[in-house]
């Protein structure tokens, strides 16, 4: 380093000296007694620098807007070398920060830190606690994906709770009413700009107060050991403990201690954290193949702001008391508990300087104390009973599971494809195995269910005698609809539940649930009828391949020739092998050139030409009614595109025939 | 006296932890941000080659997709180049990019030369300096022909080279 000549020389050109004394308050007079009490602000400091340094980091790369926001931060996740630790100091370390001022002004009140002539110091420092809380909140939504989303969604709904000024501050912090790139701009503002400068004067202001409190005490300290000044020091007086130790080195090694625990602790949460986060999850619930492993899902899914991909809000931990007590008042109430008592909060917390006025100093301390832990722990208490209500819903688990499914898929359709510049909600909105299920339980889900569920894994419910029960679909399973084994269960019984069973609750049901197809399956199939198992094996076979699924094996020789045998008629042999005349075949109703070399047949019954298939699925459902399908006989209504929209048609045809990329394709 | 140089010491060595958990990181961080936008050589059929004037050279732009860190962009053009098809039936490729500061050079039928508006650099039909501020020519792409359905189609290689230098060094 510098000689100590050159340093003498910089020094008397600049006073560098007194300057980084002034600064890093090298002869700092520090207490005696709480030596380790003290050293949470200046823990405070450090990680305060560390976000300023993590965060300049991620401001090279990330990008506030819509189209951009969520793509940025999964390129600092995925593609940045440590992108994914830098990112998670800045998370962390800012929550870790809520918990040490938590923790430090619970140490300045029983150290009576706020007693005459302090009071201003602990004002500073409540206030550089809310610009904290301020910064993590605004933190949050930046990479603007459905957990920051949602949850920015309630805290500036409760910011417009507030009386008077409420809806205005709400449309200033947004942008207008709506949620877009003006939220994201002037977030982005206010977390890099306005509030860290805010901190910033307002811990100048703190810690000028702080120095001029210490040097107070020094001069009181000297004066009294100086036995050429005639001035005693009471013996209660508790500047009598005090030591004029100089904060470097003393106090600098212990605050060091703190920070680098506390960031050890920081680092220990981001690597646990994925399986910590992840562990009500069980995706096969919503019967969902995750596409990447749970610990390589680094961000929640994109926010998708017509709330097509369902996701929870949840505010974030330090708010959620609020949040759960607006459930518990009446709803004229709310407003005094998300506007009003934030403040109460903060006011009794103002006040504690001034209890002792009242209550004399050991009362007025015990009062503030016991309001401060009071306070803590009513509102843990409140947060953990909100959370446990939660999680003990009873669909929680699988919710929870969908959100982190989507996110999985989200991250992996933007690793495979790149984010399209229209945005990353586009990803999971073009995608049919994302949308699907969910058009699936909006459209079809009020009479068809999918595996006995809904197509997301949730029971379609209905109100029976006033209680909510399992509701009895009104029409067939549509998993695995077209597919050779689906095909042959229906033949072998189509009046089972699983089918047209329940048919007969709706009007004209009753017509199909005694209608041809299954005096047919009464005639010719079980153990009386002629047809064997492998007769409708092969016919089911035959009539599946119409449907060109995406992995469907090429039938065999015999297969085929049986299949056309049954649906034909023609050349039929019985189970002893005998040709026999055989009346019950497929094309006296129904069409399929593949399966009926004359095509004489077909006309009764829905056409099977191309069954399952794209274009079959499409046509059907925009017309069930029409000549060559239900006809007259249709009992569905038909999906025209005011209804269902091409695109989403398209999706939900797509998903129900399995239709989308998979990670194993990729090899 | 002693426990102060001790506890010095302690800091100094503290200090440094927390720099390095800060430092290693950064370093990472930014360094890794700067390897994008490298472009791998590929191969663009432009076009017929009976469809080529001879002597004539013309502009064909290069389209594909574009990847821009996190954004992916449906294809569309993201640069040219200029072919030229010989009396006897060889051809040359050069990218548009002027090699002196990037900009697109043009070329006006009847003059014989190609001329970059920017800083007037002019080439010849060969791609060799004529006059002006650039220290290379024109930068030349290779090509092949491939038969496609029964026809001669050009293929160039595209690629891009750092502009200003004399060398011509492929860019990334
Ligand atoms: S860029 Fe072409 S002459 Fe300068």
């Amino acid at each position: 380093m510098l000689s100590e000549k050159t340093k003498q020389w910089i020094d008397e050109r600049t006073g560098y000296k007194n300057f980084f004394h002034a600064i890093f308050l090298l002869n700092f007079p520090t207490k005696r007694r709480s030596r380790w009490q003290n050293i949470w602000g200046g823990a405070l400091v450090l990680l305060m620098l560390l976000e300023i340094v993590t965060g300049t980091l991620l401001m090279t790369v990330y990008s506030p807007s819509e189209a951009a926001a969520w793509g940025s931060v999964h390129y600092i996740e995925t593609q940045v070398d440590l992108g994914w630790f830098v990112r998670g100091l800045h998370h962390y370390v800012a929550h870790m920060m809520i918990v040490a001022v938590i923790i430090h002004i619970f140490l300045v009140i029983i150290s009576a830190g706020y007693r005459k002539p302090k009071e201003f110091i602990y004002w500073t420092s409540l206030l550089i606690g809310g610009v904290i809380v301020g910064l993590t909140i605004t933190g949050n939504p930046l990479p603007w994906d459905q957990k920051g989303y949602w949850s920015y969604q309630i805290e500036t709904g409760i910011a417009g709770t507030m009386p008077v000024i409420g809806s205005s501050l709400r449309s200033i912090i947004v942008g207008g009413s709506e949620f877009g790139n003006l939220t994201l701009t002037r977030l982005y503002t206010i977390h890099v700009i306005v509030l860290p400068v805010l901190a910033i004067l307002l811990f100048t202001i703190h810690m000028a107060l702080v120095r001029r409190d210490r040097l107070r005490t020094m001069k009181i300290k000297e004066a009294a050991d100086d036995p050429e000044i005639d001035f005693e020091l009471d013996d209660d007086d508790p500047v009598k403990d005090e030591i004029t130790q100089p904060y470097w080195p003393y106090q600098t090694t212990r605050t060091l201690v703190l920070t680098l625990i506390l960031i050890g602790i920081v680092i220990l949460q981001m690597v646990v954290y994925p399986t910590l986060k992840n562990q009500h999850v069980a995706p096969e619930l919503a019967e969902w193949e995750m596409d990447m492993p749970l610990s390589e899902i680094k961000l929640e899914a994109p926010a998708v702001s017509d709330s097509s991909i369902p996701f929870i809000a949840r505010p974030e931990w330090f708010v959620r008391f609020l949040f759960e007590l607006r459930h518990m008042v009446p709803k004229e109430l709310e407003v005094l508990v998300t506007a009003v008592l934030p403040g109460v909060l903060l006011a009794i917390l103002i006040m504690v300087p001034f209890y002792e006025k009242f209550f004399g100093e050991k009362w007025g301390q015990r009062l503030a104390i016991a309001v401060y832990v009071g306070g803590l722990v009513i509102i843990s208490g409140i947060s953990w009973y909100s959370v446990k209500t939660e999680r003990s819903a009873p669909d929680y688990a699988l919710k929870r599971s969908q959100e982190i499914a989507y996110a999985a898929r989200a991250s992996w359709l933007a690793k495979e494809n790149g984010v399209p510049p229209e945005g990353p909600a586009s990803l999971l909105r073009n995608d049919p195995k994302s949308m699907g299920p969910l058009i699936f339980a909006r459209h079809c889900g009020v009479c068809h269910t999918w595996n006995g569920h809904d197509g997301t894994g949730l029971n379609i419910m209905e109100m029976k005698d006033g209680k909510k029960v399992k509701a009895t679909p009104r029409a067939s399973d549509l998993a695995g609809f077209a597919s050779k084994e689906w095909i042959a269960e229906f033949l072998t019984d189509p009046t089972a539940p699983k089918f047209f069973g329940h048919l007969g609750s709706s009007k004209g049901g009753d017509a199909i649930l005694h209608g041809d197809m299954s005096d047919w399956a009464d005639s010719y199939v079980g153990p009386e009828g002629v047809l064997s198992k492998e007769d409708i094996e092969a016919v089911s076979a035959l009539i599946a391949r119409e449907a060109k699924h995406r992995n469907a094996e090429p039938l065999s020789e015999a297969v085929m020739k049986r299949g056309v045998s049954v649906f034909s008629g023609i050349d039929f042999k019985d189970k002893s092998g005998k040709v026999v005349d055989f009346d019950g075949y497929c094309a006296q109703c129904h069409a399929m050139k593949a399966g009926d070399p004359e095509e004489e047949g077909g006309g009764a019954a829905p056409d099977l030409n191309g069954y399952g298939s794209d274009k079959w699925l499409s046509d059907f459902i925009r017309n069930p009614g029409a000549e060559h399908f239900y006809s007259d006989k249709n009992i569905m209504p038909a999906f025209e595109e005011s209804k269902l929209s091409q695109h989403d048609l398209n999706l939900l045809v797509n998903w129900m025939r399995g239709e989308w990329r998979r990670p194993e394709e990729e090899k | 006296m002693r426990r102060r140089k001790f506890l010095k010491y302690c800091t100094g060595v503290l200090g440094a932890v927390y720099a390095t958990v800060l430092a290693v990181p950064g370093l990472g961080f930014l360094l890794s941000t700067l390897k994008r936008g490298q472009l791998k050589e590929q191969k663009y059929q432009l076009a017929k080659l009976d469809d080529l004037e001879p002597g004539v050279p013309q502009r064909f732009s290069i389209i594909d997709q574009r990847v821009d860190a996190w954004t992916k962009y449906p294809s569309g053009p993201i640069g040219s180049v200029w072919l030229t098809k010989a009396q006897d039936g060889t051809i040359t490729a050069f990218s548009s990019t002027c090699p002196h500061l990037g900009c697109v050079i043009d070329y006006v039928p009847g003059d014989e030369e190609f001329f970059c508006p920017c800083h007037a650099a002019t080439f010849q039909p060969d791609g060799g300096t004529v006059s002006g501020p650039q220290l290379r020519g024109m930068d030349e792409l290779k090509t092949s022909l491939k038969k496609v359905r029964g026809e001669q189609w050009v293929e160039v290689e595209y690629q891009k080279f750092e502009p200003g230098i004399a060398e011509k060094k492929a860019l990334g």
